[in-house]
């Protein structure tokens, strides 16, 4: 009986503690789980893009890695269900950012930020961990907006940190070289994000940010060992290239819209830039031309809003219209797409989880017609993206990330 | 996220939780690519730099919204260059900054275009695509993530011109493929640093790179004498580790998570030691 009741209190105690001891194992050694963590589960939409033909909308995730796509006409309170998602490491979606969509070949392009910023095309059916279609090094980090040319078969991309815009093939691939290169002191690029190549027109507009340097030649190129570092696969006893101390050239400028023709190519200045108090741009980050009616479209986080601009217009000048105010639902909107077809125009609103759909001619604090959420209403949005550093304010008990 | 902003989050913050705080907007002068911050206590000022205009941002300690930085180091006196890290030395009153092959030293309240208090630069030093850095202004060492060679690059603070580091840790014991971030405990002349495993980027494996604890004399290829690693902490890629003295916690910055984490810092020492 004593012997029985000795075995049952056994296997009970190790029922029990067992799990008990387990997690007190785990933290005790350097394999210890956090106490805890800030992390977003939730995909938060980055760009957007939209076949009305095909009836799809891509959305780039830059949080989980991740390119989704969704019915263009999907009417849900909750959260979407996506048609696919690619992701995983076979994909290399990374820290995705500009989407493109081609509706005649039903491919979508996708390009990687600051880490490998390579160039991703995938079908409209790929889903799942799988590699892409065609992968292009258009650069050693940071490529940001892409934009593609049908007309005339090319793909566009502006690269950040070197202020570049290069134009490639469309079938291009690997380490092929651009057609031609927009980048030097004139072209007035500064940050470069969001590019639209309008064929129709033959020209190219770029949204640009504030800050400038001069690049150097090896910060342009995708195969230094600075960027197989920024990949994390570099052979780092290859000998890499010295840089000596040089005066610094860094400086802030405005924000702008700068317009190149099609074929604009080298240190070429701007055909038109909009810039200026009036202007009301800040942060602009996408930008789509609406040749049917003549619009430029401005997804202007620095303010909250969506702004539209003739497609002329150039210098100082204020917008036609905008998209502003709490009815709309728009917080820092990075992505944005008119589907001219459908009459409307979308924009990504990444600390909400949110695409927002609103009528082309919208104006004003406006309600979205439509709203695709990556996650439910009002969930939080840590907003973590592409992290580097982290301090701690003693005073306060806060922790400081910047982006 | 796509938004150049410093999101501030609460110490017990956990989850899928919003900042408290955000500093962000056209007048901040913020890129996206602000990949360190340091926060000085004493004069309750923000640091980060903004390598995309050369530029190092100071803001007030309690900034939010769109709010303008207090001062600015910018201009072609500064030679700042790919100045991508920084670290603050609150006791002497410098900022540090690495460049690709150099490390500059300017004067805290340092405003517009200003030149180096001293400059660490020349083929003795050894410095390669720097990346991150510490400096401890109590037993007088800065410390820099060097990509080659492979290491830790220890240097005497005051140090200036093309002078050799004091030490070098470096080697295949150290586990050392990419040092980013750093912080340090001067009291026990420790030197956390945050190591990214070769090739995490695309494998996204978890428990390879991790978080390891030098001592400041440690020299030649030595290992870690702790470390935070494993598929339990949840590391990918871990970028930059900040303490919490008081509560004796470590958050540690990941770039693949998008995530940070607080870990218990006893714990760590009670873990297995060299």
């Amino acid at each position: 009986m004593r012997i029985r009741f000795r075995k049952i209190f056994l296997v009970s105690l190790f029922v029990v503690a067992g799990p008990a001891g387990l997690v007190l194992f785990s933290q005790l050694g350097s394999d210890q789980a956090p106490l805890r963590q800030v992390r977003d589960r939730f995909p938060v939409f980055t760009d957007v893009a939209v076949d009305p033909d095909s009836n799809i909308v891509a959305v780039t995730d830059e949080n989980l890695f991740s390119l989704r796509t969704y019915d263009r006409d999907l009417v849900s309170g909750d959260v979407a269900d996506p048609r696919t998602v690619i992701t995983g490491n076979k994909s290399r979606v990374d820290f995705v950012c500009g989407v493109a969509l081609d509706p005649t070949n039903k491919e979508i392009y996708t390009v990687n930020n600051d880490t490998a910023a390579d160039m991703l095309v995938f079908k409209y059916d790929a889903t799942g961990n799988v590699p892409a279609s065609r992968t292009l090094s258009p650069a050693a980090v940071s490529t940001w907006g892409v934009a593609l040319d049908l007309t005339n078969n090319e793909v566009g991309v502006t690269v950040e940190s070197i202020n570049k815009v290069a134009i490639y093939r469309r079938l291009a691939q690997g380490d092929e070289k651009p057609l031609r290169v927009i980048q030097g002191p004139a072209t007035g690029l500064a940050d470069p994000h969001g590019i639209f190549i309008d064929a129709q027109n033959n020209e190219i507009f770029v949204a640009n940010h504030d800050s400038y340097h001069d690049a150097v030649s090896s910060e342009d190129n995708p195969n230094t060992v600075q960027a197989q570092l920024a990949r994390g696969i570099a052979n780092l006893s290859v000998p890499a290239e010295r840089r000596e101390l040089r005066s610094s050239n860094g400086k802030f400028v405005e924000p702008s819209m700068t317009v190149y023709a099609r074929t604009a190519q080298n240190n070429a200045a701007p055909v038109r830039s909009i810039h200026g108090p009036r202007t009301g741009l800040s942060l602009p980050m996408k930008v789509f031309v609406d040749t049917a009616h003549n619009e430029i479209f401005v997804a202007n986080s620095g303010s909250n809003s969506i702004l539209v601009f003739d497609r002329t217009a150039n210098g100082d000048v204020a917008p036609i219209r905008k998209i502003e105010g709490p009815a709309t639902k728009l917080r820092k909107p990075v992505g944005l797409f008119v589907d001219v077809k459908n009459d409307e125009v979308w924009a990504t609103s990444p600390e909400l989880h949110t695409a927002t759909v609103y009528r082309r001619t919208a104006q004003g604090n406006v309600a979205p017609v439509r709203i695709l959420r990556g996650a439910p209403d009002e969930t939080p949005a840590p907003g973590i993206g592409n992290p580097g550093g982290i301090a701690y304010d003693p005073t306060r008990e806060q922790l400081l990330v910047p982006n | 996220m796509a938004n150049p902003r410093i999101a501030i989050f609460a110490r017990l913050a956990n989850g899928n939780v919003a900042p408290v705080r955000v500093i962000e907007g056209g007048h901040t002068r913020l890129s996206r690519t602000s990949h360190a911050i340091a926060f000085d206590e004493k004069n309750d000022e923000i640091l980060v730099p903004n390598p995309l205009a050369e530029a190092v941002l100071v803001f007030r300690g309690n900034a939010s919204g769109d709010e303008a930085p207090i001062r600015t180091i910018q201009g072609p006196h500064t030679f700042l260059q790919d100045n991508d890290e920084l670290a603050l030395d609150s006791v002497h009153d410098e900022i540090i900054v690495p460049t690709r092959q150099a490390v500059l030293v300017f004067s805290r309240t340092a405003n517009g275009d200003v030149a180096p208090l001293r400059i660490i630069a020349g083929p003795k030093t050894r410095l390669n695509r720097a990346r991150g850095v510490a400096v401890d202004p109590v037993n007088n060492i800065i410390a820099i993530g060097n990509s080659d060679p492979q290491g830790i690059l220890i240097f005497n603070r005051t140090d200036e011109g093309d002078v050799p580091p004091r030490s070098i840790i470096s080697g295949p014991k150290t586990g050392i493929y990419a040092p980013k971030g750093f912080t340090i405990i001067p009291e026990r002349k420790e030197l956390i640093a945050t190591i990214e495993a070769r090739g995490v980027q695309v494998s996204r494996n978890l428990g390879e790179s991790f978080v390891g604890i030098w001592n400041y004399t440690d020299n030649g290829d030595i290992p870690p004498k702790a470390t935070i690693k494993g598929e339990t902490t949840m590391l990918i890629a871990p970028r930059g580790a900040a303490l919490d003295f008081k509560h004796q916690e470590i958050f540690v910055i990941d770039k693949i998570q998008n995530a940070f984490f607080a870990y218990s810092w006893e714990k760590i020492l009670q873990g297995p030691q060299r």
